[in-house]
């Protein structure tokens, strides 16, 4: 059967393709190594963006999205703050009912 | 502002294998050479044939007997599969440092959109080609031979059909004039017809690809429902495309991580089989294989579909038939016993020359219905991270099963290559 995808986008290259699945293994394991960064250096106002809004998160229950930094693929995050270690300089977010995780603020790039 | 047209190359590899074979043996430099399979099994034919073998009547896919009958002076070379993906990789490589969308195609053949970084270079497309190909030529010892035009499908025919057969080895094939170029080439020649639709469209009395290309598209999809029914509109839309060379795929370098659609494995055997105990020893096999693979994306199949193809050419049998399970699974137990049965009833009875097996309707197996009557399921799941670590650590050989020591079965051999062929 040929379906309506052979027309769209990609898909008459990509049904047509013939590729050793072993080549294919490596084309994504260089593509995802070629990703692979360091992680970046703030700015001190970014950092302060970033404080002033997780502080805003947790006295008004505002709901947040933090970008997490990962060596290949950043993580992004959505809840609201509930609580704030400034010792361990850690929060906790609460993603649903009954769901959170705690969050190192070093490990933040961005809030949204 | 008008959108500037695109500029998109096909790079095709002359001879591939043959090719790096030749850069790795300069002692066979005017020798003709082909690499060819395991004369001992049936996919003792020829991969690749260089240029010099090709002179001496020596074809692609024929069988080594016949090309050594042809010219018993030629050289032939085992494959070396791996060798050949690290090649490919570093032509890829080449190709990327001229523009960052390349896609690779196959093991020999890459799109790549320069669109975005002709001006960097200041010359025109063609010469850029050129320079690419000197550049591989230089790295690597390959040829490569390029189509040129606006978009992929244009591309590719202008590779298949001109660049290959130019002494430059590179062609522009511009979209205004495919009426005094590819619409006089006769439709077998078109990209995606096969030696059956070939068939279909002289019948139909379209001979040529421009008689293709200049049917209006409601007229051919009225022709192909009278051959094949009310579903063939996509069909009768994609062939009108090609011929016409309209294509907005986009060269997309990513394209090789979107999740898979099915996960399969297929194999020639050595010999025809015709006992069901042979038959399933390969099949348990597959199974093991396609799972593994499943496993290790991290997927689950709720659809087996189970395939086998007759031994004999001349009369054609066999059956490819699906089935669903009852939940989604990965564990090569359970899938073994629904292709057991896809195979138990399908099978005619007829030897049998390849079998596969793959899983489809693929979902995320994070999560996983519970069975009140299949208790063994953790275990068998605990069992398998443990075979499959050890495989990742050290080999598909390292574990195997019992029946993969019998004289039916392939794991073993199979461990050892690459697409069927020596690693």
């Amino acid at each position: 059967m040929t379906t309506r995808k052979k027309l769209e986008g990609n898909g008459l290259w990509e049904s047509s393709r013939m590729m050793l699945p072993e080549h294919k293994a490596t084309i994504i394991r260089q593509q995802l190594e070629e990703g692979r960064k360091d992680k970046p250096n703030l700015d001190p106002q970014e950092m302060e963006l970033i404080e002033r809004m997780l502080a805003e998160s947790f006295h008004e229950h505002r709901t947040i999205s933090l970008q997490l930094y990962d060596e290949y693929e950043d993580v992004e995050l959505t809840g609201v703050v509930t609580t704030v270690l400034t010792q361990r300089r850690e929060i906790k977010l609460a993603l649903g009912p009954g769901e959170w995780e705690w969050i190192k603020i070093d490990e933040i790039v961005s809030v949204r | 502002m008008k959108p500037a047209k695109r500029v998109v190359m096909l790079a095709d590899c002359q001879s591939f294998y043959a090719s790096v074979e030749k850069a790795e043996h300069p002692e066979y430099k005017d020798r003709p050479l082909v690499v060819a399979g395991d004369p001992e099994r049936r996919s003792g034919i020829v991969l690749a044939a260089c240029p010099l073998a090709k002179k001496r009547g020596i074809t692609t896919a024929e069988r080594l007997g016949e090309a050594l009958a042809k010219c018993p002076d030629v050289v032939v070379i085992k494959p070396r599969m791996q060798r050949y993906i690290d090649v490919s990789m570093q032509i890829t490589e080449i190709y990327k440092s001229y523009t960052d969308l390349v896609e690779p195609y196959s093991i020999d053949e890459q799109f790549l959109d320069v669109t975005g970084s002709l001006h960097l270079y200041g010359c025109t497309p063609e010469e850029l080609a050129r320079m690419i190909q000197d550049h591989v030529q230089d790295a690597t010892g390959v040829y490569t031979r390029f189509g040129i035009s606006e978009t992929k499908i244009l591309a590719k025919t202008a590779c298949d059909n001109y660049a290959k057969k130019s002494a430059s080895g590179i062609y522009t094939l511009p979209k205004e004039n495919l009426a005094e170029t590819l619409w006089k080439l006769p439709v077998n020649q078109m990209f995606m017809a096969g030696s059956r639709m070939t068939r279909h469209f002289n019948v139909m009395g379209l001979p040529t690809i421009g008689s293709v290309a200049q049917t209006p598209l409601p007229k051919l999809k009225q022709m192909m429902r009278r051959k094949f029914g009310k579903n063939s509109d996509i069909q009768a839309e994609l062939y009108w495309r090609i011929a016409n060379g309209i294509d907005d795929s986009p060269v997309r370098p990513g394209t090789h991580q979107v999740d898979p659609k099915s996960v399969g494995h297929m194999m020639t055997l050595p010999r025809d089989y015709g006992r069901l105990e042979e038959i399933k020893v390969v099949l348990l096999e597959l199974t093991e294989l396609v799972c593994q693979r499943c496993r290790g994306l991290g997927f689950m199949g709720h659809v087996v579909t189970v395939g086998c193809m007759g031994a004999d050419f001349d009369r054609p049998t066999g059956f490819s038939r699906q089935m669903k399970m009852e939940d989604p699974s990965n564990i090569t137990n359970q899938v073994y016993r629904w292709a057991c049965r896809l195979l138990e009833k399908y099978w005619d009875g007829l030897p049998i020359r390849r079998v596969g097996v793959s899983l489809s309707q693929l979902t995320p197996d994070t999560e996983y219905q519970l069975s009140l009557f299949d208790m063994g399921r953790e275990k068998s799941m605990a069992l398998e991270r443990v075979t499959d670590a050890l495989k990742r650590k050290y080999g598909d050989s390292i574990v195997i099963r019992a029946v993969s020591k019998t004289e039916a079965g392939q794991a073993l051999d199979r461990s050892a290559k690459i697409g069927g062929h020596f690693r």
